[in-house]
């Protein structure tokens, strides 16, 4: 952008001042958020080679990074990536093909609240990790206890904001859909739902890092193979390398998975305000 | 008058000065705190050990005990490398482990339990009678319990596997269980095998419904299955306190060990563990752990352990225990000063 001046005072007097260049505020975001990543990486490579720590408790960040790529060589993390990432998104399908409908049903039908919300009220704060042993005993200790326990813990949040969502409408464009003939379940389709997609997804993305966290921790408790199997195998053979590599993976994934998550969110909203901003 | 004054100034000075420097004497004098992790009862002993003070000579004048329960010997490095803990219940390959991995200073000091020592009882690993499990090979694609990955218990199993070729997620599933889990969990059918600890591997096998496909003596021979441990530097820094506290340790385990106070060894332990003394017949018999009379740990076993670990791939590099990890001093001079006191 250039700065033009006009009118008498400028005519003849000094020369106009250079043109300010202006970084976009975005990009300022960026760097401000790159580079406290950057600082903090430095803060435990550095901490860590001056002996700040014991290595054993904190091993530097470039040990970690070259035993990842070792790793990812090897195709080790890809195997245990893509359980995790299974476990985690097949949960998260389930609660979300469950919780939306329910939610949505919550909000239009006296019956179904009146059954569901004392069920959900006393759900929702509770510890869902202390149902594993009991999902140990019904499910067993592979992939469907797992998942079960995933979708457990998804499940709340999103029928919960669902349920928001659905309930705490604007009238006005429901009566307008009304008194120009529309059904309900136009209604439903054409009004309810797009003015609820906001608060849903707000709904799905609470849930998606909760049902990674639960992935890596049943994982953590159950064994077998994934991140969570593969950190706590590396913890009790006193590798703590192999741990903080894990905790690099999962951090990683998770970026990605809750970067997407958001990227849906913005491509599903392009027609709301909070995406043209 | 004013050279009076002078000199008493110089008496009270000297007299602050003196007493500033006795006051770390005080606070030496103090009973030196051993925190000490241990993970299985009745086997280690030592929540109980320090429970009657008509036995310990030294306890509460130079010394206190601390235990602090663990889920098993490997998560006990950790516990170590982060100062929480002074002496640990470690088995061979967590020792290698806490030596070469985390860089622990760490010595073996004493002697807990022996496995298949002698016709002494060798921990046992169960599947149900009716599973169709008669062999190691018919572990592909199954589930076993173990206490805590990396555990003396735990390396048994993965010996006897790796010796059949068979490795953990590959060819099984481990899943890390409480001991006293286990047993329900095969009963259920979750698992199809796991380590089970006496007694309740006696009464499950009496029971007919399960039988034991092998034992950590077929897979290891016969172990020094957990020793205690301490950190090096602690050990240098307390020598004094130490030695009377390896006094009554070693006293307190033949108190118990000793069979003119097995009722009452038992009843102790028994109420410790909230059970009935009827279901601990097997305590400090032929059907348990075998100990050493004054706690003197096998080195020679702890080493071949190691030397099988590093064999199989469980530790990637072994350790030379004796000299370098090892201080016998404490348990030498505490039998010294048992036998002194018998004569």
């Amino acid at each position: 952008m250039t700065m033009s001046h006009v009118g008498p005072a400028t005519k003849g007097a000094a020369p106009a001042p250079a043109p300010r260049r202006h970084i976009a505020p975005r990009t300022v975001d960026t760097l401000v958020q790159v580079s406290v990543i950057v600082a903090l990486a430095a803060f435990w490579e550095f901490g860590a080679r001056f002996g700040a720590l014991n290595p054993f408790l904190l091993p530097p960040l470039s040990t970690v990074l070259v035993r990842l790529w070792t790793d990812l060589l090897s195709g080790v993390v890809l195997v245990d990536l893509g359980l995790t990432l299974y476990r985690a998104l097949s949960g998260f399908l389930i609660a979300a093909l469950i919780g939306i409908p329910l939610g949505i049903v919550m909000s239009r039908s006296k019956a179904v609240r009146w059954f569901f919300d004392p069920l959900i009220s006393v759900g929702f704060p509770m510890p869902k990790i202390a149902f594993l042993p009991i999902f140990i005993l019904w499910f067993d200790i592979y992939d469907t206890s797992k998942i079960i326990m995933v979708a457990f813990s998804c499940f709340f949040p999103i029928v919960a904001a669902t349920y928001a969502g659905t309930t705490a409408l604007d009238k006005w464009p429901i009566w307008s859909a009304r008194s120009f003939g529309a059904r309900e379940h136009e209604i439903l389709w054409e009004v309810h739902l797009p003015m609820a997609l906001p608060q849903i997804l707000t709904g799905l993305q609470v849930a998606l890092p909760v049902g990674m966290i639960t992935t890596v921790v049943t994982e953590m408790l159950m064994g077998g193979r994934g991140i969570g199997g593969a950190m706590i195998t590396a913890g009790r053979f006193a590798d703590s390398v192999g741990v903080f590599a894990g905790i690099v993976e999962v951090i990683i994934l998770g970026f990605v998975v809750v970067k997407s998550l958001e990227y849906l969110r913005a491509r599903l909203l392009i027609w709301h305000p909070e995406t043209r901003r | 008058m004013a050279i009076r004054k002078g000199a008493l100034a110089l008496a009270t000075a000297l007299a602050a000065a003196l007493l500033t420097v006795a006051s770390p004497h005080t606070a030496s004098a103090d009973p030196v705190n051993i925190r000490i992790g241990w993970s299985t009862m009745p086997g280690h002993l030592i929540p109980v050990l320090y429970s009657k003070p008509d036995i310990l000579k030294h306890y509460g004048k130079s010394y206190t005990v601390e235990p602090i329960r663990f889920r098993g010997s490997s998560p006990q490095i950790t516990a170590m490398a982060a100062n929480e803990i002074d002496m640990a219940a470690f088995g061979p390959l967590v020792l290698a482990l806490a030596v070469n991995n985390a860089r622990l200073d760490v010595k073996v000091v004493a002697d807990i339990i022996q496995d298949g020592v002698d016709g002494y009882h060798s921990e046992t690993f169960l599947v149900r009678a009716d599973s169709g499990i008669d062999k190691i090979e018919d572990m592909k694609g199954k589930r076993i319990g173990t206490n805590a990955i990396g555990s003396a218990s735990d390396t048994a199993i993965r010996a006897m596997f790796r010796a059949k070729g068979m490795r953990d997620k590959r060819d099984f599933t481990m899943v890390e269980v409480a001991f006293p889990n286990i047993p329900p969990m095969i009963d259920e059918g979750k698992l199809d095998l796991g380590t089970v600890l006496q007694p309740m591997s006696k009464q499950l096998i009496a029971s007919g419904k399960y039988k034991v496909l092998f034992t950590s003596k077929d897979a290891m021979g016969p172990s020094q299955l957990v020793f205690l441990t301490a950190n090096g530097k602690f050990l240098e820094a307390n020598r004094t306190a130490l030695m009377d506290f390896f006094e009554d340790h070693v006293r307190a385990v033949r108190w118990f060990t000793d069979p003119k106070n097995r009722t009452e060894a038992v009843k102790i332990i028994a109420d410790f563990m909230q059970q009935s003394p009827d279901t601990l017949t097997h305590l400090f018999t032929k059907e348990d752990y075998f100990r050493d009379p004054f706690m003197i740990p096998n080195v020679k076993a702890i080493q071949e352990s190691i030397d099988i670990a590093v064999e199989l791939g469980l530790s990637p590099t072994g350790i030379t225990v004796d000299p370098n990890y090892v201080d016998l001093s404490f348990v030498e001079e505490a039998k010294r000063r048992i036998e002194a006191g018998a004569q």
